[in-house]
């Protein structure tokens, strides 16, 4: 056994020995830290990432949380991961992803990650909602590099098709369904955390992003290797667009990733009932 | 961890080792074996095999795929070593670790290197099999094999204009069809996304790989003459891409492979031309 496997192995004993729920947990959501949809969920129990072993325990930033949580209808048992381990924070990438490879062993299949997003396509908006269908890793790292475990996943993982092509259809036909816009997205993934240049802008819209964040691509890139499904939401706080872009208050960005939340609270429950 | 450097006196260790395994033996050729050159083996006159976990300071390689030796023979007639068995950023080598073996081979008198690949193709006019000659590259490792190096050169071309128009000529002589383009690195491991395939073309890459351009760029900046040259495992169209299968991925590299080694040999053969 790998030490990264034992490592894993530690914090899902942890997690499950802590655990509330009897029968088999087979989805999560992983999202930034508190968003208000979360209240849309019942918690049932919830542990400091700072009490899990080995990794979760962070280097400047632990104060995330590992929630068993209910729909509100209760029949839905899953996971939150409330707060990534962001890159920018000091964690390694391989750290970052830990907590990915931990559901997986918990026996998890799918996961929804919702990130914080600015935009570089022009044709979206503040406040809006992405749906990410594939993405750009520019932060000069992978969570893969080193050895591989190959019982987690293989040396090479097939990046074709990274948020599951099937389930991101239904998704969409779901929300034209509901009539609910939103933007089909091709995130970049950078390393942050200062915010971008105007000129950074211009370049990252030309090599075909449509958004771009900090958090999703260590999560994502392990959701791949270990063989799960992945859906990734954005919500969309920042206009990232060359040649409009004007610099905007904490306040102001707080503001357009609450009406965002706002917007996706709805659909995110019921697409959580909707999981088998 | 990335690990430290090596320095001169490691260099001394190694060549020292080598030296004596192999009676002061001297290299004018480096090869180093990437997927798809593994037949050119068969065509040198082996006259030692050292392992690398022998020669002290020798990083050791980890993939299954890739035998760890340094061979010291003859090939088309001229002293060569060769590397059987490399290292790659995405096996958390750093790149000091990945170009110390070529810093030896200057050090055993090597004039001219030959590196090998498999990769990616994103030019729409190649095909699965095909061979590519390295015209140049664009290095998307986020990071430099050259920290701490003395430069001998600057602007440095790391491909060798004059042993390309060998290659092609070897190639025209025996009729094999190769392509010329420029290959990118990326640093893996996992393969690309279509978005990400669709921006290394808009960057003006021919194929997409992960390794090559280490070696080379050290190789080339220590004064060796340089040769690139890639086998076209996949097609990189991010408008039809479908899941990569590694067994069809090593069988592109066996069908190009009896052309590769062709191609090596008649090279070698016309090198002193240079």
């Amino acid at each position: 056994m790998t030490e990264q496997s034992k490592q894993i192995k530690l914090s899902a004993d942890f997690i499950k020995a802590n655990s509330p729920f009897k029968g088999n947990v087979n989805f999560a959501v992983i999202t930034y830290k508190n968003p208000s949809f979360l209240k849309d969920h019942k918690v049932i129990k919830k542990i400091k990432y700072s009490d899990i072993p080995p990794q979760f325990s962070g280097v400047s930033d632990n104060s995330g949380e590992f929630i068993y949580a209910s729909s509100k209808n209760g029949k839905k048992n899953f996971y939150i991961l409330n707060g990534h381990l962001n890159f920018y924070n000091g964690y390694k990438m391989r750290e970052a992803a830990h907590p990915v490879y931990v559901l997986n062993e918990l026996g998890v299949k799918n996961v929804i990650i919702i990130d914080e997003a600015g935009f570089l396509n022009p044709r979206f908006k503040t406040g809006g909602v992405s749906l990410v269908y594939d993405h750009i890793n520019l932060m000069g790292d992978n969570p893969l590099i080193g050895e591989n475990d190959n019982t987690i996943g293989t040396r090479f993982p097939d990046m074709s098709d990274p948020y599951d092509e099937k389930w991101y259809n239904s998704i969409a036909n779901y929300l034209r369904e509901k009539k609910f816009e939103y933007f089909p997205a091709v995130y970049l993934g950078v390393t942050g955390p200062e915010t971008e240049t105007e000129a950074e802008c211009r370049f990252y819209r030309e090599i075909g992003a449509d958004i771009l964040g900090y958090s999703l691509l260590p999560e994502n890139l392990a959701v791949v290797h270990a063989g799960m499904k992945c859906a990734a939401f954005a919500v969309l706080t920042r206009e990232l667009v060359a040649d409009r872009l004007t610099e905007i208050s904490a306040e102001e960005k707080n503001k357009n990733r609450l009406k965002a939340e706002k917007a996706i609270a709805p659909v995110l429950a019921e697409l959580i009932n909707s999981i088998k | 961890m990335r690990k430290v450097l090596r320095t001169p006196q490691h260099e001394n260790a190694s060549y020292d080792f080598i030296s004596n395994s192999a009676g002061g033996f001297n290299a004018e050729v480096g090869i180093i074996l990437g997927t798809g050159l593994g037949g050119l083996v068969k065509d040198i006159n082996i006259l030692h095999r050292i392992d690398y976990k022998e020669i002290p300071h020798f990083p050791v390689s980890t993939v299954e795929s890739h035998h760890g030796n340094l061979i010291l023979g003859t090939v088309s007639g001229k002293n060569a070593v060769i590397m059987q068995g490399r290292f790659h950023y995405y096996e958390n080598y750093s790149h000091e670790e990945i170009t110390y073996p070529v810093r030896i081979m200057k050090r055993m008198g090597v004039k001219w290197l030959i590196v090998s690949n498999a990769c990616g193709g994103l030019n729409p006019v190649y095909k699965k099999a095909d061979l590519m000659i390295m015209r140049d590259h664009i290095n998307f490792h986020f990071d430099t094999p050259l920290k701490n190096f003395n430069f001998p050169f600057y602007n440095k071309c790391i491909y060798d204009r004059g042993i390309i128009a060998l290659a092609e000529k070897a190639a025209l002589d025996n009729g094999i069809n190769v392509r010329k383009g420029v290959y990118l690195s990326l640093h893996g491991p996992v393969l690309e996304t279509r978005a990400e395939y669709r921006m290394v073309r808009k960057f003006g890459a021919d194929a997409v790989g992960m390794s090559t351009i280490p070696e080379a760029t050290v190789a080339a900046n220590m004064g060796i003459k340089t040769l690139g040259l890639s086998i076209i495992t996949d097609m990189g169209l991010p408008d039809t891409l479908k899941p990569a299968v590694l067994a069809h991925i090593l069988d592109a590299a066996a069908e190009a492979e009896p052309k590769m080694t062709l191609l090596t040999r008649k090279t070698i053969e016309m090198l002193s031309l240079n």
